[in-house]
């Protein structure tokens, strides 16, 4: 049990994905012009990466090496078209929302990272594990990085307007491309100094 | 034969891309109604929002429109047999800055417009996806049914006052409208209604 404790924390703070491997910077940075579409992301990838880990993980002795990695191509691309349709049936919002960025989960390094590092050579809870860890970090990451650009951008998170447009005049270039690049270095520059204290302490 | 020839990797990863193959196919026949019924829902909430209490009737396109992609005259009655409310179009335009944006538009048969809707867009948040907001919007309830202009600060009646940094957007959706404004007037409004 304490294992699978280890594997969240793992995900979520020492390995996050986005903030620590630099992982799947596309949907990252491209995604998050507001707090919905990032944690919209993040859950949907959140739910490719288990699903994904966990059949890579039950098939690890089935799947020869030397076609191991189409063979998870073929499994991420299912479940990413499996959510796809989901979604476009169930939540319709999100759907519109995210786009085309769903299709683009199956290229996101943090999946098939995943299943290459940790699920061809772990059992199959641990590999749903690690695979919740590593979404729920990615979902957390990209959840910050779009609430700060949508605050920052238009002043409000998650819709909800908290800085009035009365006042505050909102940094357009948040919710632009540039606007990414620097509100995601000011995030990591914030979490290594966390990291630093924390790791010294 | 040896464990890790060719062939056996080949089969092996046959048999995965079949299984996968076969989910798809299962999730897709599964969820084809709700999606189906999504898009038909769309379609209902933008008529209803441009046309009110009006019940839809499909019409023919006559020549090839660039925008228009469906008209739908709005009437009293189901079968059409009631009074003429209004007309709706359906509206495809790639002007825009990102990807299709899909606009509905409602006319009044007393020369006014009654409505416009975005049913989707791709545009950027923030700039072009105020489109869907009603600031942007309302600007076109009861204008009159005859070519409008984008203008950064309207003055004229039949002005549209862009959005802020999205003129692209503001353009691409006035012009489909515009068309749709045409072709009412040399199409449908000489008929009589």
């Amino acid at each position: 049990m304490s294992s699978i404790t280890k594997l969240l924390k793992n995900g979520v703070i020492d390995e996050n994905p986005v903030l620590v491997q630099v992982l799947g910077m596309c949907p990252t940075l491209a995604v998050t012009s507001s707090s919905m579409n990032g944690m919209g992301m993040g859950l949907a990838t959140t739910i490719v990466l288990v699903a994904s880990n966990l059949v890579v993980a039950l098939l690890r002795n089935i799947i020869p090496s030397k076609v191991r990695i189409p063979a998870f191509i073929v499994i991420i691309a299912t479940f990413v078209t499996v959510v796809e349709l989901l979604l476009q049936g169930y939540i319709p919002a999100l759907y519109d929302s995210l786009g085309i960025f769903i299709p683009l989960i199956v290229v996101n390094c943090v999946v098939l990272g995943r299943a290459e590092a940790f699920a061809s050579k772990n059992n199959a809870l641990l590999s749903a594990a690690d695979g919740l860890g590593m979404g729920l970090g990615f979902t957390l990451s990209l959840t910050i990085l779009g609430s700060m650009r949508e605050l920052l951008g238009a002043g409000s998170i998650f819709g909800l307007q908290l800085l009035s447009p009365y006042w505050y005049q909102p940094i357009t270039i948040f919710v632009l491309g540039p606007g990414a690049f620097i509100a995601l270095g000011l995030i990591f520059a914030a979490f290594n100094a966390y990291r630093a204290k924390t790791v010294k302490g | 034969m040896k464990k890790d020839s060719i062939i056996i990797n080949a089969l092996i990863l046959f048999g995965i891309t079949i299984i996968a193959g076969f989910l798809l196919g299962l999730t897709y026949t599964a969820t084809e109604e709700p999606r189906a019924y999504q898009t038909k829902l769309k379609t209902e909430i933008a008529l209803n929002t441009v046309l009110k209490n009006s019940k839809f009737i499909e019409e023919e396109i006559s020549g090839e429109p660039k925008f228009i992609t469906k008209i739908y005259q709005g009437n009293s009655e189901e079968d059409g047999s009631g009074d003429v409310l209004g007309y709706a179009f359906q509206l495809e335009t790639l002007e825009g800055y990102g990807d299709v944006i899909k606009i509905m538009v409602g006319f009044k048969t007393d020369g006014t417009i009654s409505g416009i809707d975005i049913v989707s867009h791709s545009e950027t948040p923030g700039l072009g996806a105020k489109a869907d907001e009603s600031k942007f919007k309302n600007q076109f309830i009861s204008k009159e049914i005859s070519l409008l202009t984008v203008k950064k600060g309207a003055t004229d009646p039949q002005d549209i006052d862009a959005i802020g940094g999205a003129t692209i957007t503001s353009a691409a959706v006035t012009n489909a409208v515009n068309e749709a404004i045409d072709y009412y007037n040399s199409n449908i409004k000489k008929e009589g209604n």
